[in-house]
């Protein structure tokens, strides 16, 4: 560690350049994949509210309802589900025909088939589901929206795609600078590496430090692009609190958990910050991999 | 123990440094390679610490006789561990201080750090450097650098020196002070030298092995 503090003194525009070209990076991704979790957030909440209403037949006994009811629910993939009996349909009826009692009076509950309306957790379930109740013998009609959901998952997935690529292209640019850099501290240190090779020294001894000053350097970047990225949450807090007013909570599951992106909670922020920091770790790995490999036997 | 047995090596560009040599040097054994520039004296001593391989023949090194020319990685690392060199320009280290520079032949080694500090100061001592531990290689003179490179290649127990020109950049009483360091050495380390210097290979009376364009000329003592 001492050995690795003085080789960063001994080339301070070269561990400079690694430093700054490191923070703007690390702020860079922090700040496009916050924004992605939160537009990928805001997207799952808009695509969980398309609902599938399966009608049954008007004469369907009650307990075969509540038996695909409780299949649905079974499955997992439900986020909320409501059964529609004759009455409440002809309640809906009464309210909508608005008090006209000609068509009020020609009509009664027995011709109104009874209902579920079904949200599901993710839009990706809905058209299984949809088959799912089309089998059923005793379903009339099944009506979803199969349109808007297709288009909303292809949107989803475009923004996935495109963040994906804009990251790759981040860390290839990212590995391509730093391999340069530690190659140009190689050039200034190839005199002491000849020398280090003389003395019986084994590969790893040679490029531990060099191992060593790229982690110490990301890792103090990647504080730095953290803390200026934590500050700019800060900043920005009113202004948003203001502009987003409307929404109330906004959360994106990922790998089996959830986290709450609106409004900011700190466990998503650290998230987000350790997983920066470890795809930093893992870019300046590379890249000392990469200058260093004439050494590794 | 270093043999050669019938040992060509030729460069890249199809130069042949050194043809059929063979030779033994026993451990502890004193040795001087004289000739020409050219004649192929650092072309032996490179191969000896694994920098040439050679295009026909085979170089062994060490009590266990590994062959150098076969071996490369950790292996090769290990054997270097086992061999001190000695340059005409010194090749220590400027950013660190003479306890340092002898250091960094213990840490290569994986010496349990107690033992740095005897060490240092004993090999230090042999060369009469031992209350200077933390100056610089620029307060020095080019004989004490040369101290520290002889020094530095005693540090850790290696058994075999080889010094290629040690005397080539030192007026001729740092010359003689220099030769004292290594003979004082002599029966406890084996030693091969690398020299244009006559006056100090004819009065020290060791064994001289003469090259001439990459061939053994003699071998005599």
């Amino acid at each position: 560690m001492h050995e690795s503090l003085i080789n960063i003194r001994r080339a301070p525009y070269q561990s400079l350049s690694m430093l700054l070209i490191q923070v703007f990076v690390s702020f860079l991704v922090l700040a496009v994949a916050s924004g992605t979790i939160f537009i990928l957030a805001l997207l799952n909440s808009v695509e969980s509210e398309p609902k599938i209403i399966v009608y049954f037949k008007p004469l369907t006994a009650e307990a075969t309802i509540f038996k695909v009811r409780e299949y649905l629910v079974s499955s997992a993939q439900i986020a909320d589900i409501t059964y529609v009996d004759k009455m409440a349909a002809y309640a809906l009826y009464k309210e909508q025909a608005n008090g006209s009692q000609p068509l009020i009076d020609d009509t009664s509950p027995d011709i109104f088939p009874p209902s579920l309306e079904i949200k599901a957790k993710n839009a990706t379930y809905l058209e299984n589901i949809a088959t799912y109740l089309q089998k059923q013998p005793d379903v009339d009609e099944v009506q979803y929206q199969k349109n808007t959901v297709t288009k909303l998952l292809s949107i989803t997935n475009a923004i996935r795609w495109s963040i994906i690529a804009f990251v790759g292209y981040l860390a290839l640019m990212t590995i391509v600078t730093l391999t340069t850099m530690t190659n140009f501290k190689i050039a200034l240190r190839k005199e002491e590496i000849e020398i280090y090779e003389l003395l019986g020294a084994t590969s790893g001894y040679i490029t531990k430090p060099f191992y060593t000053e790229s982690y110490i350097l990301t890792t103090v970047s990647g504080l730095i692009g953290s803390g200026l990225f934590v500050g700019g949450l800060f900043y920005l807090q009113p202004s948003l609190t203001t502009y987003l007013q409307g929404i109330t909570k906004l959360s994106y599951t990922i790998y089996g958990q959830t986290l709450i992106v609106w409004p900011y909670h700190y466990l998503t922020v650290g998230v987000i910050c350790g997983a920066t920091l470890l795809l930093m770790l893992m870019i300046s790995g590379v890249s000392t991999k990469l200058a260093t490999r004439k050494y590794l036997v | 123990m270093v043999s050669f047995h019938d040992v060509t090596i030729a460069f890249g560009n199809g130069v042949i440094a050194l043809s059929n040599a063979s030779f033994e040097v026993p451990q502890n054994d004193f040795v001087f390679l004289v000739g020409q520039s050219g004649a192929g004296k650092s072309t032996i001593l490179n191969s000896i610490m694994g920098l040439h391989r050679p295009k026909t023949g085979t170089i062994e090194v060490g009590k266990s006789g590994t062959k150098v020319g076969r071996i490369k990685g950790k292996k090769l690392a290990l054997l270097r561990q086992d061999i001190g060199f000695v340059f005409q320009d010194f090749k220590i280290l400027p950013h660190k201080n003479i306890f340092e520079n002898v250091l960094v032949a213990l840490t290569v080694k994986n010496i349990s750090p107690n033992l740095y500090k005897p060490e240092v100061m004993s090999v230090l001592k042999s060369v009469g450097l031992q209350d200077r531990l933390y100056e610089f290689p620029i307060q020095l003179s080019a004989g004490e650098r040369q101290r520290v490179a002889i020094a530095r290649a005693l540090a850790g127990g290696r058994q075999i020196i080889l010094a290629d020109e040690p005397t080539g950049n030192l007026d001729p009483k740092t010359t003689w002070e220099i030769m004292k360091i290594f003979t004082s050495l002599a029966g406890q380390r084996t030693i091969i030298i690398a020299t244009h210097n006559n006056d100090v290979v004819t009065s020290l009376k060791k064994r001289i092995i003469t090259l001439e364009h990459g061939k053994i000329k003699s071998d005599s003592t």
